[in-house]
């Protein structure tokens, strides 16, 4: 009997624990439209982020922030190159209203990076960060046009030949007689 | 002679004088050779991005700009103080042109290295720019602020020109104005952000034109939404356009004597 009490407290424990993070969760609460994205270099991808507020009180002035992590560690995960809107402030959300923004990424380099939202209180309170987005960006060879070797050489080549022209017209002029 | 003939008459010796008899088309052929350098340079580095690849579309403008003004204002700096200093203007001036249309002729003719400059960074800007995208946005900053640029600096240094005693001092305050209108775009930040930081980038021709440059051809801005960078440079060039019209009807042999 002791046993069967013994047991029953720690299932009863466990899901109170288990369940301690969602039912005890203040403030925003952020998600997105997207799980991943497959995309090119210099491509704008719209993102849309939903800030709800579940709480029981108005979560006051918030501003949501870009995040980009890149894992390899090996890329530009500078956030500021891919977007021009890296914090978006936002007003305070009544409990249960909720707030929708679009968010346009494109990314500079080349990489497998994860993007998220942070959505900061203003005047305190917990953080609140969406799900990880995952961005596979590969680079399109039209970085670099196919034209720029030919213009490199064929240039060069033309003004030597149009100085060798104009030499010649000054020459033929000079000598001419008047 | 009527003034619009006799300065036709002078832009066409002085054009001669540079790109026939002169070095002219071979100092172009150097402008072709160091824009082959960079373009290929930077469109084929090993890690390239976006943003490095738009940077590099802007260093070749800079790079087509800034030479196309360095000729102008070496050939406009040494119009006239240059005649004066091979003691060839005072036959010059004993021709039966008016002194108003030599100058004007002469500042008319030095735009014409700005053009050829023009003409040869065409393609190189058309061909990178083509990769990152913008690069017809590319080509109408450099057409229209660096001509802008090219008319302020090449009239200014005329005017310059016409009143130095000798050609190194026309040389040496068309470059000192130069670099006096650089220094605004080198200003920190934080000190831009205000708005008499901003009233300096937006008044100094020279940084605005920069300005211009960075939003259109790295941030990818649309060329029409930062027309208003235009502004300075081209109330500038007006103002010294007419200072050059107006201002100067006679040329001294040896001003101030």
């Amino acid at each position: 009997m002791r046993r069967m009490l013994l047991l029953t407290a720690l299932c009863v424990l466990g899901a109170v624990t288990v369940a301690l993070p969602v039912s005890a969760q203040e403030g925003p609460v952020v998600a997105v439209d997207q799980e991943s994205v497959d995309t090119v270099i210099g491509t704008e991808t719209v993102m849309m982020v939903e800030i709800s507020n579940s709480g029981t009180a108005p979560t006051g002035p918030l501003v949501a922030h870009l995040l980009v992590v890149d894992p390899a560690g090996g890329g530009s995960a500078d956030a500021e190159d891919w977007t021009s809107e890296l914090n978006r402030p936002l007003d305070s959300l009544a409990p249960g209203e909720a707030h929708t923004i679009e968010w346009d990424v494109a990314p500079i380099m080349a990489g497998d990076y994860r993007v998220l939202i942070s959505v900061v209180p203003i005047d305190g309170g917990p953080p609140s960060v969406s799900p990880q987005i995952r961005f596979t960006v590969s680079q399109p060879d039209a970085l670099v046009s196919g034209a720029t070797l030919p213009v490199a050489i064929a240039v060069p080549v033309i003004a030597i030949g149009a100085a060798l022209v104009t030499r010649r017209i000054e020459r033929t002029v000079a000598h001419r007689p008047t | 002679m009527n003034d619009t003939k006799s300065v036709a008459l002078v832009v066409r010796e002085e054009v001669r004088d540079a790109w026939l008899r002169g070095w002219g088309p071979w100092l172009m052929v150097g402008v072709a050779f160091a824009l082959s350098g960079v373009a290929v340079g930077v469109a084929y580095t090993s890690q390239i991005n976006l943003l490095d690849a738009r940077e590099g579309v802007a260093i070749l403008v800079r790079l087509a700009i800034g030479l196309g003004l360095l000729f102008v204002l070496f050939g406009a700096a040494d119009s006239i103080s240059g005649e004066r200093d091979r003691a060839t203007l005072e036959s010059l001036l004993l021709t039966p042109v008016e002194h108003s249309s030599l100058v004007l002729g002469k500042a008319i003719a030095a735009m014409a290295w700005w053009l050829v400059t023009f003409l040869v960074a065409t393609p190189y800007v058309l061909a990178v720019g083509t990769g990152p995208g913008g690069a017809l946005d590319a080509l109408a900053v450099v057409a229209t602020a660096g001509l802008a640029m090219a008319v302020f600096f090449g009239f200014g240094a005329v005017l310059i020109s016409a009143r130095a005693r000798t050609n190194l001092v026309s040389l040496g305050l068309a470059l000192l104005a130069v670099g006096v209108l650089a220094v605004p775009g080198l200003l920190p930040a934080a000190v831009t952000r205000g708005p008499i930081g901003q009233f300096i980038l937006r008044a100094d021709p020279v940084t605005s034109s920069l300005q211009l440059l960075n939003r259109v051809v790295v941030d990818q801005h649309s060329f029409a939404s930062e027309v208003t960078w235009l502004a300075s440079p081209v109330i500038a060039a007006v103002i010294v356009v007419a200072a050059v019209v107006v201002g100067v009807r006679t040329v001294e042999i040896e001003p101030g004597s």
